[in-house]
């Protein structure tokens, strides 16, 4: 494939993430922030927010499998994650987070365990996403193209 | 205006010219990140900020956001630090609080230091609703901004507070 079909690809795809509410404005903000001193500062960023959400889906895992569960670390747990969605524009993890919240503040045991379900499906599906978006990337630069904005 | 116009220019060939320096921290989860420097680092009226938050993420956007600016950086990870890092001796121009973090939250961090002395310019960064706020204001904040931060709210905040370069 040549580059400037490639380049298009990449636009549609984007295009397509934030269509389908996988990305969000913050996105955006993060990539006006990449600029030369800051090459591969999306990519970074990313890669803090994927480290990031597993250590906390775990965490969130492991606390919703003891026998007396503790909500407020549970909670705080979902606030953590929430707030590194919405810092990266991931839209469709920070709204389960906010169900998720609400599951922890009524204490109901079955609304956490399917938000926190949910919340692992809806990571996955934005880390995939994302991760192809980046490989398109790559392609593009491989072939000697700029990324478009 | 046009001076800091012309200002932020001038800054701009500097960035093309020389490179970032980052110092990471030592023991107390710290680092510095600043924007590009001249050889003879004789900028007028360098602004410091310091970043109060226990996500790296949060972290890292918040610096960039604001080196972006051409605003020093300085990054702790909880309000202790920030006070501990205060009692020391060290000033800052502006900084960004988070209101929920481990061993001392944004609040307490925010009452004490007040408590000391402290001047600077003191902006509330959180994702909590407008009830929430009130205590948060009340323990010294000059400014509130919810989470997340853009570029938008950022100038918007240094335009208001005087910091912009």
């Amino acid at each position: 494939m040549d580059v400037v079909q490639l380049q298009r690809q990449l636009v549609d795809y984007r295009a397509s993430l934030y269509h389908e509410a996988f990305l969000d404005e913050q996105f955006t903000q993060l990539q006006e922030l990449q600029d030369e001193n800051n090459p591969d500062f999306v990519v970074e960023v990313v890669s803090l927010f994927f480290e990031d959400s597993e250590r906390l889906l775990n965490e969130l895992t492991k606390a919703l499998e003891q026998q007396s569960i503790d909500f407020k670390r549970l909670d705080a747990h979902v606030h953590q994650l929430k707030g590194s969605s919405s810092s990266i524009g991931a839209q469709r993890v920070q709204k389960v987070c906010i169900a998720f919240r609400n599951d922890c503040e009524e204490q109901n045991v079955e609304g956490c365990l399917k938000c926190l379900q949910q919340v692992k499906h809806e990571y996955s599906l934005v880390k995939t996403k994302l991760e192809t978006m980046f490989k398109l990337e790559q392609q593009i630069l491989a072939a000697g193209g700029s990324v478009p904005m | 205006m046009q001076i800091a116009n012309s200002l932020s220019v001038l800054i701009q060939q500097q960035i093309s010219s020389h490179e970032l320096e980052h110092n990471t921290g030592s023991a107390d989860s710290t680092y510095r990140s600043s924007c590009p420097k001249g050889k003879t680092n004789k900028m007028a009226n360098r602004i410091m900020a310091l970043i109060v938050d226990d996500n790296l993420l949060n972290q890292r956007i918040h610096s960039t956001l604001l080196n972006k600016h051409g605003i020093e950086t300085e990054v702790m990870g909880n309000g202790k630090e920030a006070v501990d890092a205060h009692f020391s001796g060290k000033k800052f121009d502006l900084i960004l609080m988070d209101r929920d973090m481990p061993v001392m939250n944004g609040i307490q961090a925010t009452r004490k230091l007040r408590e000391m002395g402290v001047r600077s310019i003191i902006v509330g960064v959180s994702s909590h609703s407008s009830e929430q706020v009130k205590e948060f204001m009340e323990a010294g904040l000059n400014d509130y901004q919810e989470k997340p931060l853009t570029l938008t709210k950022l100038t918007s905040i240094l335009q208001r507070w005087n910091l912009s370069l």
